[in-house]
């Protein structure tokens, strides 16, 4: 059991970078008040971006600049779509899911002339206990979110603006402009994070990625309470679950025991049950969604 | 999230409009990008055409998509007219599979009673799902958006991760076969084919039928128009005696049970089991076909067929070496500009401008 | 002249809204350390003038001076940097923030140095400046509380605060004591005086003449959009400034202009009513912010009466409104014929059953409450009897009877002269005025003869010919034997149709009244001067 435990939290430190980095792409998004569904898509463009960056630069840290570059890109399509033409955040965040899903096949078959994955890329440098300075900078990343949004006067006007933008606006804050940014923002972690799939972890894209990690992010996102570090914590405690099922996935058939299932629906059925339950006061931002009109006098 | 209806749809002022310039434009972008990559875009239009209309065979697999892409689109629309955006017509739609793999193993019935035993099988089932969050809305306050989204990948992992590949799964002589999915369902079970060539079955009748049914519901029954008020200000709708929340677990109800329709339609037609791996992205693409179909019946049924066209071509542009999974590009390209019809007035009025501008400069010497 | 240039000077503003003059040449004047209290009904221009006064209108005549220098009209930003702050009736404040958070946003302390260059606030100076403002002007406020986590009171003084570390000279107070109880308002009174101790200006707007006499040097009273009394607070009475707030009203050219043919007095004693209809005993009910709204009122309505409820607008005419139809909870007892509505499965325990009961309800906010603006106008006349012939037929009305409801909306769109008479326009495209037409053609003529009328502001927004075929209505129904409430902030309404007027003060009943009663036994029961105090002070 302990082995089991240990291989498990080992594993967490690989798997987690992805998840925590797209998690804080949604906070950051949507504390500004920008619902961003989109993430699942961003995470896909920047992990093949990450990986052609890496292929062709033969740096798997230019390969993640790619990646990050290319999440904020598909974030700016979202920005420009439900900022400035008013699209519903929810639609758009949407059909860029199914855009990036049928784009990267196309652009992987294109680039790389297979449908299924890429070939090896240039995969990031591990230390001696396997893991990439990716996972630390992803672990310290929840903690300096948190300092941006509580200490700084950026940090202090997106919360503003994602509760009650219209008081922000009253004291001199660009609304529209600051959800723009945050959106940015958020497709950059997200880029990041898809990079920490392709370049971090398999060292090459597969046409599935990032197979929901967008999606659980997003339940990261509900399930932390809209914090970065809550949200950090549920990422972490995600890819726990994850690495756990993995390690106990062998034990298991071998006991013709097929529950992985069961585990890997675990951290959407406890986010529900906290939504449901309204564990200590869950609360999307107030603005979350809401489109803000600026007034037209 | 009130009258989401009218922010989905209000800005265009011609849906139908609206959605052909959509469509035209995702298809010529589409077009260029394929131009871009050195492939030929003429052959695989051309190609994609031919897999979707190109005689009796392609016709029927338009028509079997486009069956199934009209009941997602119809659940999705369903949710819409109370003003909940039910994302969650996958996770309906896997139950509903799952359901009438279920009873059409299970039930040793003639095909006129188990076909329908299976297809309300589904139903329920993808009903069921859809309640939960209704309920979590009208009792919890939870945003729909996040419930059906989570509970998408519930439905997901649990049916594939587990119940298919473990207590549902087939066992031929003691041996496992889990990525074979459950055992087959009976014959009597299968939808009847309608065409001697092709793989067109029911499915399509049912689904058209199932439009006429949402149709008359939105159009001639009273609690159509409560739906429709309750989505259209659920306040007003309160103040004017109407149970609100009652009526949105209805309309749920309803939404799911058309997904898991759909659902028992790829079942009981084509896959005759619950395969080990199913994910469609149908209930994802329902999203879209409401979308785009102005999430009214007519505009739907037309909507579905279309994309069930594209998806049927898209498997032929394999020949000019691009994967089918381009569909996916097209749908969401389409989405993605119906979604933005103030882009497209602002596109038309600056042609205008410059037509008129064209006009006057010519005219005046 | 020596003497220091005035705070703040407004002078000839005129402000037209569509062609109407909401503000005709109004010429105020606040001195440094003057409190100067705004008067009048609503509707009577006040917050056209602040909103000018901040920058947010532009005047269509006239200038503001804040310290001798003019303000460029239209730009907010200006005014605030001229020193004018503004608390609105709503507040501003973001609620999951703290108190200190709430008042730097937007201009917040950095850091020195690099850390401050890349945007690192200084939270220790900021909160310590937050701290001091409140401190220097009396308001105990605990600069880290989340403003949720706060009252309404405490939310309001982060609001003068706001405006007052932001360098505010001017305080712009819009009827900063209708979210107050009368303790809270007597603290804040006392606040702003010390605040005009030193030195600020302050324009404070209310419609309570015990605090306005309390609170300023001066009183200005505006009557539609003019400027009819000025005197200081010390030289004037709470009952000339009430006769000032209401008016010498004409009875007969009123009603005239009306159309209502028989003079109220004589109406009432007309229209005797044949039985009690309506009983409501001790009511009492809670407000959305969870204040108490009514506060144990009582009164009784007969069959075919018109009960008219009069009342500066927040002091529960509105709850009152809801609980009657379904739409609040409240406690005490209500009857209708007999029937308990708040006991268990009563007929005001849900808005579908006070429908069923026979109770019709005109929505204060019509917009929200009784049109659904993306259905088209005859879905929204068959809305609230949508079940009953002619609007559905089959069993229990499961069909929408089309042809049904389509002649029937064109006998309502005519009734009430709905422009365009389109039953299948879209009810969100019509005008306001038209709008109003609409619910109301619904409510009183749509389903069952109502036993019970429920109307609330039924006439704002339109104009004579539509006012009198609306009164015509309710009269109608009156006269087939319904018992009718109706609600208006609007004393010549309430005169032109009702047959007796209870005036609502602070959730209760603060007398009632024959329509005939002179200006100034309404305006003091309106302003919280119940006949006997104004005794006891005269």
């Amino acid at each position: 059991m302990n082995a089991l435990l240990e291989g498990s939290l080992a594993a967490v430190l690989d798997f987690a970078p992805p998840l925590l980095l797209a998690a804080l792409g949604g906070v950051l998004s949507e504390r500004s008040g920008v619902v961003n569904i989109g993430l699942e898509g961003m995470m896909r463009v920047g992990a093949f971006a990450a990986a052609c960056g890496a292929y062709f630069t033969g740096s798997p840290w230019l390969g993640l600049l790619c990646g990050a570059l290319a999440g904020g890109l598909t974030a700016a399509v979202h920005a420009l779509l439900s900022l400035r033409y008013r699209a519903d955040q929810v639609v758009s965040g949407i059909a860029l899911n199914l855009v990036a899903l049928g784009l990267i096949t196309f652009l992987l078959e294109t680039v790389f002339g297979s449908a299924g994955v890429s070939p090896p890329v240039p995969s990031l440098p591990r230390d001696a206990f396997g893991h990439t300075a990716l996972s630390y900078a992803a672990l310290a990343a929840p903690v300096a979110l948190h300092l941006f949004l509580q200490h700084t006067a950026a940090g202090l006007r997106i919360r503003a603006v994602g509760e009650h933008p219209r008081a922000a606006a009253t004291l001199g804050v660009r609304v529209l402009r600051l959800r723009a940014l945050c959106v940015l923002g958020s497709g950059l972690f997200a880029g990041l994070g898809g990079g920490a799939l392709s370049v971090g972890i398999l060292g090459q894209f597969d046409s599935r990625m990032p197979a929901g990690a967008g999606f659980m992010a997003l339940a990261a996102v509900v399930f932390g309470k809209w914090t970065p570090l809550g949200a950090g914590a549920a990422a972490l405690f995600f890819a726990f679950a994850d690495a756990l099922q993995r390690q106990l996935g062998f034990a298991l058939h071998a006991a013709d025991l097929h529950l992985e299932g069961v585990f890997l629906a675990l951290p959407y059925a406890l986010t529900l049950a906290v939504l449901a339950l309204g564990i200590g006061r869950t609360r999307a931002p107030a603005a979350d969604g809401v489109p803000y009109e600026q007034e037209g006098r | 999230m009130a009258d989401l209806r009218a922010r989905l749809f209000a800005p265009a002022r011609d849906p139908l409009w609206a959605a052909l310039l959509a469509i035209g434009a995702s298809l010529l972008l589409c077009f260029l990008a394929i131009l871009a990559t050195g492939k030929d875009p003429i052959a695989g239009y051309g190609w994609m055409a031919d897999g979707a209309l190109g005689g009796l065979r392609p016709l029927g697999e338009t028509a079997l998509k486009g069956g199934v892409l009209i009941l997602t689109g119809l659940s999705v629309a369903v949710a819409f007219s109370v003003g909940l955006f039910n994302i969650g017509a996958e996770g309906q739609l896997i139950w509903g599979a799952l359901a009438a793999a279920v009873v059409g193993r299970a039930l040793d019935l003639p095909a006129p009673l188990l076909i329908p035993a299976a297809l309300g099988a589904a139903a329920l089932a993808g009903g069921l799902w859809a309640l939960i969050p209704a309920l979590l809305k009208v009792g919890r306050g939870v945003h729909e958006v996040i419930s059906t989204i989570l509970l998408n990948w519930v439905a997901i992992h649990l049916v594939h991760g587990w119940l298919v590949s473990g207590p549902l799964a087939a066992r031929t002589g003691g041996e496992h076969v889990s990525v074979a999915g459950t055992a087959p369902i009976r014959a009597a079970a299968h939808l009847p084919r309608l065409l001697p060539e092709g793989r067109l079955d029911l499915g399509l009748p049912l689904a058209l039928l199932c439009a006429l049914a949402v149709w008359a519901i939105f159009r001639h029954a009273r609690k159509g128009f409560e739906w429709r008020a309750v989505g259209a200000s659920a306040e007003a709708a309160r103040a004017s005696g109407i149970p609100v929340g009652r009526r949105i677990c209805e309309a749920m109800f309803l939404s799911g049970a058309l997904a898991g329709l759909a659902g028992s339609l790829l079942i009981l037609g084509t896959e005759h089991r619950y395969p080990g791996v199913f994910r469609t992205g149908y209930g994802f693409d329902g999203i879209a076909v409401a979308l785009v179909g102005a999430s009214s019946a007519p505009g739907v049924v037309l909507a579905g067929l279309f994309f069930g066209a594209i998806r049927a071509g898209a498997t032929r542009l394999q020949l000019v070496d691009i994967h089918p999974s381009f569909a996916e590009l097209i749908q969401g390209l389409t989405v993605l500009l119906v979604a933005a019809p103030r882009l497209f007035a602002k596109l038309l009025s600056k042609l205008r401008g410059k037509a008129r501008a064209a006009t006057e400069t010519g005219g005046a010497p | 002249m020596t003497a220091p240039p005035l705070a703040l000077e407004l002078s000839g503003i005129t402000k037209r809204f569509s062609g109407a003059a909401v503000l005709d040449a109004v010429s105020l004047t606040l001195a440094p350390g003057e409190v100067l209290a705004l008067v009048g009904e609503n509707g009577a221009g006040k917050s056209t003038l602040v909103n000018i006064a901040c920058g947010l209108y532009r005047a269509d005549e006239g200038t503001v001076r804040v310290l001798g220098q003019p303000l460029p009209p239209g730009d907010p930003r200006a005014a605030i940097a001229a020193g004018i702050g503004v608390v609105h009736q709503h507040f501003m404040l973001v609620g999951p923030l703290t108190v200190w958070e709430n008042v730097v946003l937007g201009s917040e302390p950095r850091r020195k140095g690099p850390l401050g260059a890349l945007g690192l606030m200084d939270r220790a100076e900021a909160r310590r400046q937050v701290a001091d403002a409140a401190a220097r002007s009396g308001l105990a406020l605990d600069v880290d509380a989340q403003i949720e986590s706060i009252g309404v009171a405490q939310q309001q003084r982060v609001e003068i605060v706001k405006q007052l570390w932001r360098g505010a000279r001017v305080l712009i107070l819009d009827e900063p004591t209708a979210v107050l109880s009368p303790k809270e308002a007597d603290e804040l009174v006392a606040t702003a005086r010390g605040l005009a101790a030193s030195g600020k200006s302050i324009l404070f707007i209310s419609h309570k003449l015990r605090e306005v006499l309390a609170v300023a040097d001066r009183v200005a009273v505006l009557r539609r959009g003019k400027l009819v009394l000025e005197a200081r607070a010390s030289e004037t009475s709470a009952g000339a400034l009430a006769e000032a707030v209401v008016g010498q009203r004409v009875a007969a050219e009123l009603l005239t202009a009306l159309g209502a043919a028989t003079p109220a007095v004589t109406r009432a004693v007309e229209s005797r009513p044949a039985a009690t209809s309506l009983v409501a005993r001790d009511l009492r009910c809670d407000s959305d912010r969870g204040r108490p709204a009514l506060r144990g009122l009582s009164f009784t309505l007969g069959k075919g009466e018109v009960l008219g409820i009069a009342g500066v607008d927040g002091n529960g005419q509105t709850e009152l409104a809801e609980v009657l139809t379904g739409l609040r909870p409240a406690s005490g007892s209500v009857l209708l014929d007999g029937q308990e509505g708040l006991a268990r499965a009563g007929w005001a325990r849900t808005s579908g059953a006070a429908r069923r009961a026979g109770v019709v309800h005109l929505p204060e906010d019509r917009l929200r409450r009784a049109l659904c603006l993306a259905l088209t106008v005859e879905e929204n006349l068959a809305l609230g009897h949508q079940d009953a012939p002619p609007w559905a037929r089959g069993p229990r009305g499961a069909l929408v009877d089309h042809a049904g409801r389509r002649r029937r909306a064109r006998e309502l769109l005519e009734a009430f002269d709905v422009r365009p008479p389109d039953p299948t326009a879209r009810a969100g495209g019509l005008s306001g005025g038209n709008q109003q037409k609409l619910v109301a053609a619904r409510e009183l003529l749509g389903g069952a003869p109502p036993r019970l009328v429920v109307a609330v502001q039924p006439t704002r927004g339109l104009d004579l010919g539509a006012t009198r075929r609306l009164h015509q209505a309710l009269r109608t129904a009156r006269d087939a034997g319904a018992a009718v409430l109706v609600i208006s902030l609007d004393l010549d309404e309430l005169r032109a149709v009702a047959d007796r007027i209870l005036v609502l003060y602070d959730g209760a009943a603060a007398g009632e009244t024959l329509p005939s009663a002179t200006d100034e036994e309404l305006g003091r029961m309106l302003l919280g001067q119940g006949r006997r105090e104004a005794k006891a002070h005269g």
